[in-house]
């Protein structure tokens, strides 16, 4: 076993932040993430601009 | 142990005059003049002359005759030479064998091809062989076989503790079970059986005190060890996926998963009124991050609709910004059900802090080209559920992925070292020429 010493240490690595990850809900996602919102966003919403990025487009059926 | 000092004899050659040192004792039956190459019985009062050689080129042994190596402990000392050759598809391959002897220990070979080095032990015993001859076994391992090829000898001089001479020709047969090789050397009268284990040809240099560097190994030989060992690499993965797969499922098992919040709306895509609002606060309660999702349901049948979400930390100011788009179209189409889409959708936002969040939500419904202000003006009934702590348990997924990948890559660079060493035997799925790569 300790003839493959990069591959213990990989796999320590990616287990260890499979464990991280599970354990503080981390992943990967299409969610864009922003600081300091004001807190008048609560007051007036519409005020407030998205900054994920939207296409608006068409999404009839056949 | 090491060999008593001892006196070589001396004999002259009876062709040119010249000496001709004697190291392998009573055990020389042949040897040759080290100037005029030519075959001599020294057993006999005066010296016969068997074979007289005409050689274009001389060859120089890397290891003198005479030189002195220690392997196992044993000092062996070089008393003979030769070159042997074997003629396949029309191509000369030729390998050399240097006779080593010990008083006490008696003989080994060490031959060289192309920079690959094998220290052979000759075998009293007769190997087993399988009813086919693909296989033999001997001392308890088994060999697979690997090449049947006439041997021709191509150059000579020492001594050899049998009758030798230039052109002797002898069927071998090879057999492998890396890093031994077995072979069998059949003549009209007779099989020798050795057993050759690969070795460095920098332990040979350093055995016998050589200068310079051995040449560098061509190609791979029938029983040189493949450097890719993959069994201990495919068991190490086996701990890391047994790991990788309890911590997803404690962490499935483990995770509260609660409901924090669930609240129904209403949306006129004709409405002038300000789409966008924000709800009232819930908690995401525990002391560490952990993954939220927000699902969307909505009655959008033959319909659709866009959200511009953002789950927002009331206290830090911190947001997650994201959109999802829901359109669920449904009918029957010649006699047949059809439907794309869905009314449902769930977006999992990593990591968020504990704290008061509240969302932002923003419904859009952009007149398109065939909507009707039928269409535009038919509300969307719409319920926004939040769930904390939930698992993530796709992301085991891409851990394995990724440990996966050494061993895989090791077993296919294994298979091309197996491929490439097959190619050179009589097994080999395409007939290939010599192989001058550089193996690695």
């Amino acid at each position: 076993m300790m003839r493959h010493p990069f591959y213990l240490l990989f796999g320590t690595a990616m287990t260890g932040w499979l464990a991280y990850t599970e354990w503080t809900g981390g992943g990967y996602a299409g969610v864009t993430r922003l600081n300091n919102v004001p807190r008048s966003v609560r007051d007036n919403p519409g005020a407030y601009r998205s900054h994920y990025s939207y296409i608006p487009r068409y999404m009839g059926g056949k | 142990m090491s060999a008593e000092p001892v006196k070589a004899k001396a004999i002259f050659c009876p062709n040119c005059g010249a000496t001709v040192q004697l190291r392998g004792f009573a055990h020389t039956l042949n040897a040759t003049c080290t100037r005029c190459l030519s075959v001599l019985d020294p057993n006999t009062p005066s010296v016969t002359l068997l074979q007289k050689v005409q050689i274009q080129m001389r060859i120089e042994p890397k290891i003198p005759m005479g030189n002195r190596g220690t392997f196992e402990g044993v000092e062996f000392e070089a008393i003979g030479f030769q070159e042997r050759t074997i003629d396949v598809d029309g191509v000369a391959y030729s390998w050399q064998e240097y006779l080593l002897f010990h008083p006490y220990k008696g003989f080994r070979y060490l031959s060289e091809y192309n920079g690959h080095w094998n220290i052979i032990k000759p075998k009293n015993c007769v190997p087993a062989l399988d009813a086919v001859g693909r296989s033999a076994t001997i001392e308890g391992r088994k060999y697979k076989h690997f090449q049947r090829a006439g041997a021709r000898t191509t150059y000579v001089i020492g001594e050899f503790p049998w009758q030798v001479r230039f052109g002797d020709v002898a069927t071998v047969d090879d057999y492998t079970a890396p890093p031994y090789i077995l072979s069998g050397e059949r003549t009209t009268d007779e099989v020798n059986w050795s057993v050759g284990e690969y070795i460095d040809g920098k332990d040979v240099f350093k055995a016998f005190k050589l200068e310079g560097a051995p040449p560098a190994p061509q190609g791979v030989y029938a029983n040189q060890p493949n450097p890719r060992t993959n069994s201990s690499l495919w068991r190490i993965f086996l701990i890391f996926f047994l790991i990788a797969t309890f911590v997803s499922m404690y962490s499935c098992i483990a995770k509260g998963q609660r409901e924090v919040f669930r609240k129904s709306y209403q949306f006129v895509p004709s409405s002038n009124a300000e789409p966008s609002f924000v709800t009232e606060r819930f908690e995401l309660a525990g002391w560490r991050n952990a993954a939220t999702d927000v699902e969307i349901q909505a009655d959008i049948l033959n319909n659709w609709v866009a959200f511009s979400i953002a789950l927002i930390n009331e206290d830090t100011g911190e947001a997650f910004d994201f959109g999802k788009d829901l359109s669920y179209y449904a009918g029957v189409d010649e006699g047949e059900s059809w439907s794309e889409g869905g009314m449902k959708a769930t977006v999992t936002i990593p990591s968020v802090p504990p704290g008061r969040y509240y969302l932002r939500v923003e419904p859009d419904r952009d007149k398109q080209e065939g909507d009707t202000d039928a269409t535009m003006s038919k509300t969307v009934n719409y319920e926004i559920i939040v769930r904390h702590d939930i698992p993530a348990p796709g992301f085991v997924f891409l851990v394995m992925f990724l440990l996966l990948i050494p061993p895989i890559w090791i077993s296919i660079r294994k298979w091309m070292f197996e491929q490439k060493r097959w190619s050179e035997s009589d097994y080999a799925p395409v007939s290939s020429g010599g192989d001058s790569d550089s193996d690695d």
